[in-house]
């Protein structure tokens, strides 16, 4: 009970200020043009539809406020905190890579456990075992299990568990590709769905680079520059690229499209050499 | 009748031909490719500028040569622009062909069969969806040396 309240009271704040830092990528570029299509769940009878703006902005209102609390503890004043959010918010959209990630996850799951793609709030359980706010809250978000949720009639359930390696560590933010792995329930059939991210998601050096400029504090400008690079690829791998490009064990279908394509390609080609042929042919079989 | 339907068809070729060009050279100066279905326009400098001014040039020849079709001078400007388009086509075809066939930088010396025929997969170049309309050129010139 001891070792818990210990997780709890000194782990959890750090691992909040933490993830904090990787909410929002101030100076990042805004992410490009993505087709994703919202989450669809009934609440208690009522069909509603989760996007990923919904989730990014929810995610957005409460990191700011999460930034907000801890400048006040810092003692700033309430016009340098305003000013500090003004700067540090400018762009935020709330579409970090780790709620891209959550909402990919959601999305498919969906897909994989509920045959007409509508999944019952109440009926989900989500394990996670990435560490991020922005993932949490995207998951508590869909749940309805987190705080200031508009119009939550019924709740599913949401947990973080840590792969068993030092919770402290994990908590800290020395996260690798193991801990972006994810478990969806389907309560009341026992249908789980378990997805693990794919290493070619992330660029080379990606998880030393963030444990450098997130948690050690010691890169250089060019190094934080090129994590804002990093981060902003990861980011817009989840909003752009196809399931099978993300999630470990999702075949790519084959390409129909490609196949027409060459054959009539072949068949354009072949035309254009025999056509000719024969039509010579029959020119010279007439001739007496 | 059939002059006029020819007429009709290379003018409908040729707007099309002359969007497709403008809309080319506009990608470009904007520098962002343009993803419309199973259209792709692109925006780099060869295929997008210098690819959209010889799509938009075979538009104007269309538009110019479809008026008076049965004189010669018109029609080899019907010819030519449908040549431009085989140009293009032809080495965004080349292009696939070349990609298809190598396993990429970290697979192996020769692409999987998958990998071979996603080579061919949309989405595809403008003058790749012109390419069999312009086809039809070739029925009128096989007509003309018959009259």
């Amino acid at each position: 009970m001891k070792i818990r309240n210990f997780i709890a009271v000194l782990i959890f704040p750090l691992m909040f200020s933490l993830s904090l830092a990787e909410a929002h990528m101030p100076g990042a570029k805004p992410p490009p043009d993505f087709k994703l299509k919202p989450i669809i769940l009934n609440d208690g009878g009522r069909k509603i539809k989760i996007t990923m703006e919904d989730i990014g902005r929810y995610h957005n209102e409460r990191t700011e406020r999460v930034r907000r609390k801890l400048l006040k503890n810092e003692g700033k004043s309430v016009q340098e905190i305003s000013e500090i959010i003004k700067r540090e918010f400018a762009q935020a959209d709330g579409k970090c890579p780790c709620v891209c990630c959550a909402f990919r996850v959601m999305l498919l799951a969906v897909q994989k456990l509920w045959s007409e793609g509508v999944a019952e709030r109440s009926d989900i359980k989500i394990i996670s075992h990435l560490p991020g706010q922005g993932s949490m809250q995207c998951f508590e978000y869909i749940t309805g299990s987190g705080l200031g949720i508009p119009n939550v009639q019924s709740k599913g359930e949401f947990s973080l568990i840590f792969p068993p390696k030092d919770k402290r560590e994990k908590a800290m933010g020395d996260i690798d590709i193991d801990d972006w792995s994810f478990a969806v329930i389907h309560k009341s059939t026992g249908k789980k769905f378990e997805v693990q991210i794919k290493d070619d998601v992330f660029p080379k050096g990606f998880f030393a680079l963030r444990k450098k400029v997130n948690v050690e504090k010691t890169a250089t400008e060019d190094e934080i520059d090129r994590y804002g690079i990093m981060w902003e690829e990861v980011r817009d791998t989840f909003l752009t690229k196809a399931d099978w490009e993300i999630f470990e064990g999702e075949k790519e279908p084959f390409p129909i499209g490609g196949v027409i394509f060459f054959s009539l390609l072949s068949i354009g080609v072949i035309c254009f050499i025999c056509v000719p042929k024969v039509r010579r042919n029959k020119k010279s079989f007439k001739k007496p | 009748m059939d002059r006029k339907l020819a007429q009709i068809y290379f003018g409908i070729l040729g707007v099309v031909s002359l969007v497709f060009g403008v809309v080319n050279i506009l990608t470009t100066i904007s520098g962002k490719s343009l993803l419309l279905g199973i259209l792709e326009i692109p925006a780099d400098m060869f295929r997008g500028g210098w690819g959209g001014l010889v799509i938009l040039s075979a538009g104007l020849f269309y538009l110019s040569g479809a008026k008076r079709l049965s004189e010669i001078h018109h029609f080899s400007k019907v010819v030519m622009a449908s040549i431009l388009l085989w140009l293009i086509a032809t080495c965004d075809i080349f292009a696939m062909v070349c990609e298809s066939i190598p396993g990429g930088e970290e697979g192996p010396f020769f692409n999987t069969l998958h990998g071979f025929f996603a080579a061919y997969a949309p989405p595809y170049k403008p003058a790749i969806f012109l390419l069999p309309f312009s086809l039809v050129v070739i029925y009128y010139i096989y007509k003309r040396r018959s009259e």
